[in-house]
C-alpha cells in the first residue's frame, strides 16, 4: 500500500513537473539530410563555426542515409507539424514543396546572413527560386559526363577525347576500345556503358536534339517518341545490343555498380557519371593508380550538346519553430567557407563560380577545370520543374528495358511510355 | 444479491466510466484547440493592426493579457499566470502558456522583415468555456447507460434463456445516441470556426504563426473506437452475468478476457484505428505535403482497374505465392531427415534455422551476390560444369524466380520447425501398430504421419500464402521491381505510389484490395483445408 502511495506521488511530482515551462535556456535546432557519415563530417566545421558564434543554440544533425527514406520522414515530419529545421532539399523536390508551400521564401533573409545570391551559378540557383523566391541555399551540384580511363586510351594509341565530339566520333572511339582478346564473343574489354537510369541517359537524349517532355512539360507524346528522341534511344541502345561496346545494362537498379566495378578496374573505357564518383577514387587518382579525364557527351550534328546539372540545398520548412536561427544555419551550410571544405573532399562541384574557380586552378587532376567547362552546357532537369516528375521518371528506365531485353523497338517503347506519362501529367 | 451481480454491476460502472473519461477527454483535446485556434487568429489580427498603426493601441479584444514589447508581455504573463514563461524570444510558432486554471496563447511580433522577434500579443483562451454542456451530457449519459447495465444485468441474471445482445442493447444504444451528437456538434464547431478562421490555404498552414484547427475526422474515429471497446465490454459484462453460465465456464472467459483486454485495447488503437484512417484515405486523392486533398469517391479504386501495371503487380504476387508449396513440401523433407534421433541433429536444426533470424536485407544483399551474372556463385557453379550462365535478376524470366528461391530458403527453417513440433506431436503407437500391421515406411508416412500433420500444414499453408502476399523486403533490394516489371509485386507498389509519388490514396485503395484478398483467399484456405482435416479426423 505504502509502495503504491509513493509511486503514485511521484508519478503526480513527474506529471506537475512536466506542466510547467521548459525553463533550458539551450535552444536545439534539429538538421537533417540524406548524406553518408562522411559527408556529415565534411559539415561538421560549418557547424561548430555556426554553434561557437551562437551561445545556448545546439545543432542536432539527423541524418538519414537511404534518400527515398529520408523523403518518407522528412515529409511525414513537416506534414505532422514537428520539422528539422534545416533540410537539405534535392532539387528534384522542388516543385512539390513549392506548389505545397511548405518552405519558407530565403530571399529576404540571405543578405542578413551574408549570403549574396548572385553569387551562386545562375541556373543552379534558379533550380531553387520561383520567381523571387528562394526555397534553398544551393549546396553542391554536379553535372552529368563521361569519365574515360587514359590508360586504356593510350593502350590502344587513341587521342583524349574533346568536348563537343559527335556521336560518330563517340562510337568509332567505343569500338576502337571494346577487346576481345580471346575472340569468345565476350570482350574482356568494354569502349562504354550504358545505364538504364535515366539520370544518366538524360543528356544523351538533349544532346541528340530530343527531349521527353514538350517545352511546357504537359505531354510527352510528341517528345519522347519524336523522331530525334528516339534516334538517340536508338544510338544508346544499339551501344549495348548491335554495337556490342557496352555491356547489357543492368536492368534494374538495385545492383548498378556493375560498370562502376568494371570502370574502376580498368575494363571499361568511358563512364557515363556525375563528380559523385569521385570521392571513392580520389586516393587512386591521387597515388596515380588510375588516371581519369572528363569529357562532356557526344552530340548529334547541329545539336548543341547539353547535360543535366544535379543539385542540392539547404532549405528551412515554414513551420520550423525557430526561423531566425534556421536561416543562419543554412547560409552557414551553404556558405562558401562551407564549400570549400567540401570541395576538399571532392564530392561535388561548389554552387559559387568563384570558389569553384579557385578550387579549379589548385587541382592537380585538371578534373575540377573540365567539371567548370560543362557547366556552360548544364540545364536544370525536368524534375526540377514538374511536380510529379518522380512518377515520371520511374516509367523511364521501362524504355531501355523494353529495348534491351524484349528486344522490342525503341520508336514503340517511346511511344508507350509517353502514353503513360501523359495519364501521369494529366492526373 | 448474488455475487456476480454486484460484480457485473461494478464492472458496468468502470465501463461507463471509462466511457465518460475517455469521451470527455476527445471532447476537451478537440475544444481546447478549437479555442486555441481561435484565440491564435484573434492575437494575429491585434498583431496585423499593430504592424500597420504602431503608433495607437489597437487591443479589441477584451480577453487580451498583454501586448508589446517582450519584456513587458513576459512580466504582464507572468503575473497573470503566476509563473515565469520561456521562449519568447527564440520561437516562431503560436505558444499555448498554462497555469492551474488558466490559459493564454500569445502570437510573436516581429519586424518588419519578419526576422527579429520584437514582442508579442497574449489572449486568454477559455478552452472549458463552451465545453461545460457536453461534459454534462456525458456525464448524465455514462449514469444512464449504467442504469440501463443494471437492469440488463438483472435481466440475464435471472433468465437462463435471456439473450444478452437484447439486454445489454439498451445502454448501448443511450451511449452512441450522445456519441453521435457530440460527434456531431463538434463537427459543427470545428466547420464554424473554420469559416470564421482565415481560410486554410497552404500559406496560412505552413505559417509559423498558425494554430491548426484540429481534424473532425481523426476525433470521429477516435469516438468510434472508444464506443466500440465500451460497447464489447458491455456485452462480455452481461454474458458473465447470465444465469445460463456455469461459474467455471465464467471465470475462464473472463480471465481470458484480463488477459486479452490490453492487446485488444492496443489492436483497437492502433491497428482498427488507421485500418479504418486508410479507407477513410482511400477515397480522396490524398498528398502528405498538400493541403486540399479531394474527395474523390471511388476515384482510386477504378484508376486500380484502368492500371496495367496494378494487374502485373497482382499476377506477379500471385504467382510468387507458389513458393510457398514448394518450401512446405522441402521443410516436410527437412523436417522427416532432422526427426533422426541421431547426434549432431540438434546443431543441424539450428543451421537450418537461422536464415529465419537473419535480417532480409543482408539476406538479400548475400543472395544479389550469389546470383550475379559475371561473379556470382551458382553462375560459377554452373560454369564449372560447363552449363550457360545465367542473367538470374537481370533476365525478367527468371528474376522472379530467383526472389521465390531466397523466399524459399528464408522460410525453410521456420517451416521445418513447425513441422518438426508437428511430427514429435504424433502418437508413436499409431506409427507401431501400423508397423506391427506390416506397413512398410511410404504407407506409414502417407497413412499416418500425413493426415496427422494436416493441422499444421494448414497454418502453415495460410501464414505461408499472406506472408508471400506482403512480401517487400527482397523485392525493393534485389530488383526495385524490375526487370520490365518482373518481380513488381503489390506491396513493392503501394510503396512506390505512397512514399516515392506520394499518392497516398491510390495506395491505400490497393492496399485495401489486398487486404480484401487476403481476407478473401484466407476464408477459402480455411473452408477447403478444414474441411479436409475434419474428414481426416
Amino acid at each position: 500500500m505504502t509502495r503504491t502511495v509513493a509511486v503514485l506521488v511521484a508519478l503526480l511530482v513527474v506529471s506537475l513537473s512536466a506542466c510547467g515551462d521548459a525553463g533550458g535556456a539551450t535552444i536545439v535546432l534539429r538538421m537533417t539530410s540524406w548524406q553518408s557519415p562522411q559527408e556529415n563530417l565534411l559539415d561538421q566545421p560549418a557547424i561548430d563555426a555556426f554553434v561557437r558564434s551562437h551561445p545556448g543554440v545546439r545543432v542536432v544533425n539527423e541524418p538519414v542515409s537511404n534518400q527515398s527514406e529520408y523523403r518518407e520522414k522528412v515529409i511525414t515530419a513537416i506534414a505532422s507539424g514537428s520539422p528539422p529545421d534545416v533540410l537539405l532539399l534535392d532539387g528534384i523536390d522542388v516543385p512539390s514543396f513549392a506548389q505545397a508551400g511548405v518552405l519558407l521564401d530565403l530571399a529576404p533573409f540571405a543578405a542578413r546572413v551574408g549570403i549574396v545570391v548572385h553569387e551562386f551559378f545562375p541556373h543552379v540557383l534558379a533550380m531553387f527560386a520561383r520567381g523571387d523566391t528562394v526555397l534553398a541555399f544551393p549546396k553542391g551540384f554536379s553535372p552529368v559526363v563521361y569519365y574515360y580511363n587514359r590508360a586504356l586510351f593510350d593502350a590502344a594509341h587513341l587521342p583524349y577525347p574533346d568536348d563537343g565530339w559527335t556521336f560518330d566520333d563517340f562510337l568509332a572511339t567505343a569500338r576502337a576500345l571494346t577487346l576481345d582478346h580471346d575472340g569468345d564473343g565476350v570482350p574482356e574489354q568494354w569502349g562504354t556503358a550504358v545505364d538504364r537510369r535515366f539520370l544518366a541517359w538524360q543528356a544523351m537524349i538533349w544532346s541528340g536534339g530530343g527531349d521527353i517532355l514538350t517545352p511546357d512539360g504537359r505531354h510527352a507524346t510528341g517528345a519522347l517518341d519524336a523522331p530525334a528522341t528516339v534516334q538517340a534511344l536508338e544510338f544508346l541502345t544499339s551501344l549495348a545490343t548491335v554495337e556490342h561496346v557496352a555491356p547489357l545494362p543492368n536492368a534494374f537498379r538495385a545492383v548498378s555498380g556493375n560498370e562502376t566495378r568494371l570502370f574502376y578496374s580498368g575494363r571499361l573505357a568511358l563512364l557515363p557519371s556525375g563528380h559523385w564518383l569521385l570521392p571513392n577514387i580520389r586516393a587512386q587518382l591521387e597515388q596515380g593508380r588510375l588516371s581519369l579525364g572528363v569529357v562532356g557527351f557526344p552530340h548529334a550534328p547541329g545539336v548543341r550538346p547539353a547535360t543535366p546539372l544535379f543539385a542540392s540545398g539547404w532549405s528551412v520548412p515554414r513551420n520550423s519553430g525557430h526561423r531566425k536561427l534556421a536561416v543562419e544555419l543554412a547560409a552557414a551550410l551553404a556558405g562558401p567557407e562551407a564549400q570549400r571544405h567540401r570541395l576538399a573532399a571532392g564530392l561535388e562541384l561548389s554552387t559559387m563560380p568563384s570558389v569553384q574557380a579557385e578550387f579549379a586552378v589548385r587541382d592537380s587532376l585538371g578534373l575540377e577545370a573540365a567539371f567548370l567547362r560543362l557547366v556552360d552546357d548544364g540545364r536544370a532537369p525536368w524534375g526540377t520543374r514538374i511536380a510529379r516528375f518522380r512518377e515520371v521518371e520511374a516509367q523511364l528506365p521501362d524504355i531501355i528495358d523494353r529495348v534491351v531485353i524484349r528486344g522490342e523497338s525503341a520508336a514503340r517503347a517511346a511511344h508507350d511510355v509517353a502514353r503513360r506519362i501523359d495519364e501521369i501529367l494529366v492526373r | 444479491m448474488s455475487r456476480v451481480i454486484v460484480r457485473a454491476r461494478f464492472a458496468a460502472i468502470l465501463a461507463c466510466l471509462l466511457w465518460a473519461i475517455a469521451s470527455a477527454a476527445i471532447v476537451g483535446v478537440t475544444g481546447a484547440r478549437v479555442e486555441y485556434a481561435q484565440a491564435a487568429a484573434e492575437a494575429r489580427t491585434v498583431v496585423r493592426l499593430l504592424a500597420e498603426a504602431p503608433e495607437r493601441s489597437p487591443s479589441p479584444i477584451r480577453r487580451l493579457v498583454a501586448e508589446g514589447s517582450l519584456a513587458r508581455v513576459r512580466v504582464e504573463l507572468a503575473r497573470f499566470l503566476g509563473h515565469e514563461v520561456s521562449g519568447l524570444e527564440s520561437n516562431d510558432r503560436v505558444q499555448v502558456h498554462r497555469s492551474w486554471f488558466k490559459r493564454v496563447v500569445s502570437v510573436p511580433i516581429k519586424d518588419r522583415d519578419a526576422w527579429d522577434i520584437m514582442g508579442a500579443v497574449a489572449l486568454q483562451a477559455e478552452p472549458w468555456g463552451a465545453l461545460y454542456v457536453p461534459l454534462l451530457a456525458i456525464l448524465i449519459v455514462a449514469a444512464l447507460a449504467a442504469g440501463l447495465a443494471f437492469r440488463g444485468i438483472d435481466r440475464l441474471a435471472a433468465k437462463p434463456a435471456a439473450s444478452v445482445y437484447a439486454a445489454m442493447i439498451a445502454p448501448v444504444a443511450a451511449l452512441s445516441a450522445v456519441m453521435a451528437v457530440i460527434s456531431v456538434t463538434s463537427r459543427q464547431r470545428i466547420d464554424a470556426a473554420q469559416v470564421a478562421l482565415p481560410p486554410l490555404t497552404a500559406l496560412s498552414r505552413f505559417d509559423a504563426l498558425a494554430l491548426p484547427l484540429p481534424s473532425a475526422v481523426l476525433s470521429g474515429i477516435a469516438m468510434a473506437l472508444v464506443l466500440l471497446a465500451t460497447s464489447a465490454a458491455l456485452f462480455v459484462i452481461g454474458w458473465a452475468a447470465s444465469a445460463a453460465r456455469r461459474a467455471a465456464d465464467r471465470r475462464e472467459t473472463l480471465t481470458a478476457w484480463a488477459f486479452l483486454a490490453p492487446s485488444a485495447l492496443h489492436l483497437l488503437l492502433f491497428t482498427a484505428g488507421p485500418l479504418a484512417f486508410t479507407l477513410f484515405i482511400s477515397f480522396h486523392d490524398w498528398d502528405l505535403l498538400r493541403l486540399d486533398r479531394p474527395f474523390v469517391g471511388l476515384g482510386n479504386y477504378l484508376e486500380l482497374v484502368r492500371d496495367p501495371l496494378f494487374w502485373r503487380a497482382l499476377a506477379n504476387t500471385a504467382l510468387y505465392a507458389l513458393y510457398v508449396p514448394v518450401s512446405m513440401a522441402l521443410a516436410l523433407g527437412a523436417a522427416l531427415i532432422l526427426n533422426q534421433p541421431l547426434r549432431g541433429m540438434r546443431t543441424l536444426r539450428a543451421v537450418v534455422f537461422l536464415p529465419t533470424v537473419v535480417s532480409y536485407v543482408a539476406i538479400a544483399v548475400v543472395w544479389q551476390w550469389m546470383f550475379n551474372v559475371d561473379y556470382g556463385l551458382l553462375n560459377f557453379l554452373a560454369r564449372s560444369v560447363h552449363l550457360p550462365g545465367v542473367d538470374w535478376l537481370g533476365n525478367p524470366r527468371t528474376a522472379l524466380i530467383a526472389v521465390m528461391i531466397v523466399s524459399a530458403w528464408v522460410q525453410l527453417g521456420y517451416q521445418m520447425v513447425v513441422y518438426l513440433a508437428g511430427l514429435q506431436g504424433i502418437p508413436a503407437h499409431l506409427l507401431e501398430a501400423a508397423t506391427l500391421d506390416g506397413a512398410r515406411r511410404w504407407a506409414r508416412f502417407r497413412h499416418i504421419t500425413l493426415p496427422l500433420l494436416r493441422p499444421v500444414t494448414v497454418f502453415l499453408f495460410v501464414t505461408g500464402i499472406i506472408w508471400s502476399f506482403q512480401v517487400f523486403t527482397l523485392v525493393y533490394v534485389m530488383t526495385e521491381g524490375g526487370p520490365v516489371h518482373a518481380t513488381d509485386v503489390l506491396v513493392y507498389r503501394i510503396y512506390q505510389n505512397a512514399w516515392e509519388f506520394r499518392r497516398m490514396g491510390y495506395a491505400s485503395a490497393m492496399s485495401w484490395v489486398l487486404f480484401a484478398l487476403l481476407l478473401g483467399l484466407t476464408l477459402l484456405q480455411w473452408r477447403a483445408l478444414n474441411r479436409t482435416v475434419d474428414d481426416a479426423a
